[in-house]
């Protein structure tokens, strides 16, 4: 079913929405749980509160996107859950990434000055838009879907060793491009 | 800056990079004999495409009404980007990497040999042009040779 027909159903408070986003997304919005997360059972809890909170966020809300405005519902719900659950689990994607960008930043030692997030958003699209296609699919599959390094193989059909290196280089080119900018690291 | 507020700044990154992102087919890791049989199938494909190509056009009849009927020609990717049609360019071979600079124009729906490009709709090819005006057309509707698909390269007509 197409997502305007959907947000249509949603606007009209059918159920038949939520059984019809579940159908559409439901396995991707898990594999992104499962990614952040790294067990099952929390994943699905987490998916199912994002149905819910979907529900309640259209109407009044229309998005561009259904499918964004879902993922990063599901995000949000997921971090908050890995938040609280933290410290024992180190063993999830979101966990490793957070690592990863960790090495290039002044991780744990606190700025001075903090740039407004909207402005690092900004950038962070600057920057993507100069990459090509396929690296800027690997970055935000990585970095934003928090893919593991075999599903962006099987996904890309690199090896996962070629996509490592690829990652670290493109991490470092994200470093400089906001030293550039100003942006204290 | 942490680490933390870097993937938070990631996360509100506009809606195209995560769809982008999402539109990329999985790619299974294949048998040995899935991938003998694709790259025997694209060899197939290849060479009928060549014989097409290089096959000369059928004689032009005359059907004794005063019309003249045309030989069918050989049938060649032809499409509309941006106004401009472009056809295949036949003095190039089809390649599997795009070449550095390109920018990517959507996907394209086949009607009838000729090519539209939509966003939204389902995938038979994908078009990119390249900064020197050359465009290659992505036929995502064949087998892939080693997880890449074949672009066909076109010029404006």
């Amino acid at each position: 079913m197409d997502d305007n027909k959907i947000i249509e159903l949603l606007f009209a408070r059918s159920e038949k929405a939520l059984t019809e986003v579940s159908r559409k997304y439901g396995k991707l919005c898990l594999h992104v749980a499962t990614n952040i997360l790294g067990n099952h059972a929390d994943a699905e809890e987490c998916v199912n509160d994002a149905y819910l909170a979907l529900w309640q966020a259209i109407p009044p809300q229309r998005p561009r996107s259904l499918l964004a405005f879902l993922l990063r519902i599901v995000k949000n719900i997921c971090i908050n859950r890995y938040e609280y659950n933290t410290a024992s689990k180190r063993n999830s994607n979101y966990t490793m990434c957070l690592d990863e960008m960790a090495y290039f930043l002044q991780a744990d030692t606190s700025v001075e000055q903090e740039v407004e997030a909207r402005l690092i958003t900004t950038y962070i699209e600057q920057f993507l838009d100069t990459l090509s296609s396929r690296d800027r699919i690997l970055f935000v599959r990585r970095y934003w879907y928090f893919d593991a390094f075999d599903q962006l193989a099987a996904r890309t059909g690199m090896r996962e060793g070629t996509i490592r290196v690829r990652l670290s280089r493109m991490r470092e080119k994200l470093r400089k491009y906001l030293e550039e900018r100003g942006v204290k690291l | 800056m942490s680490a933390k507020r870097m993937l938070d700044a990631m996360h509100d990154i506009d809606d195209a990079y995560i769809l982008e992102a999402n539109n990329i087919k999985s790619k299974n890791p294949s048998r040995l004999w899935g991938r003998v049989a694709a790259i025997a199938a694209c060899l197939l494909l290849m060479c009928s495409v060549a014989l097409l190509l290089l096959r000369p056009d059928p004689p032009v009849t005359d059907s004794g009404d005063g019309a003249t009927t045309g030989g069918t020609g050989t049938s060649q990717v032809s499409f509309y980007c941006n106004g401009t049609l472009y056809v295949r360019d036949t003095s190039k071979a089809p390649i599997y990497d795009l070449p550095a600079a390109y920018h990517y124009q959507g996907n394209a729906i086949l009607t009838d040999g000729a090519i539209d490009t939509e966003l939204e709709a389902s995938e038979a090819g994908k078009i990119y042009i390249c900064s020197d005006g050359t465009a290659y057309f992505e036929c995502t509707s064949r087998a892939p040779v080693n997880g890449k698909y074949v672009l066909l390269p076109c010029i404006p007509d």
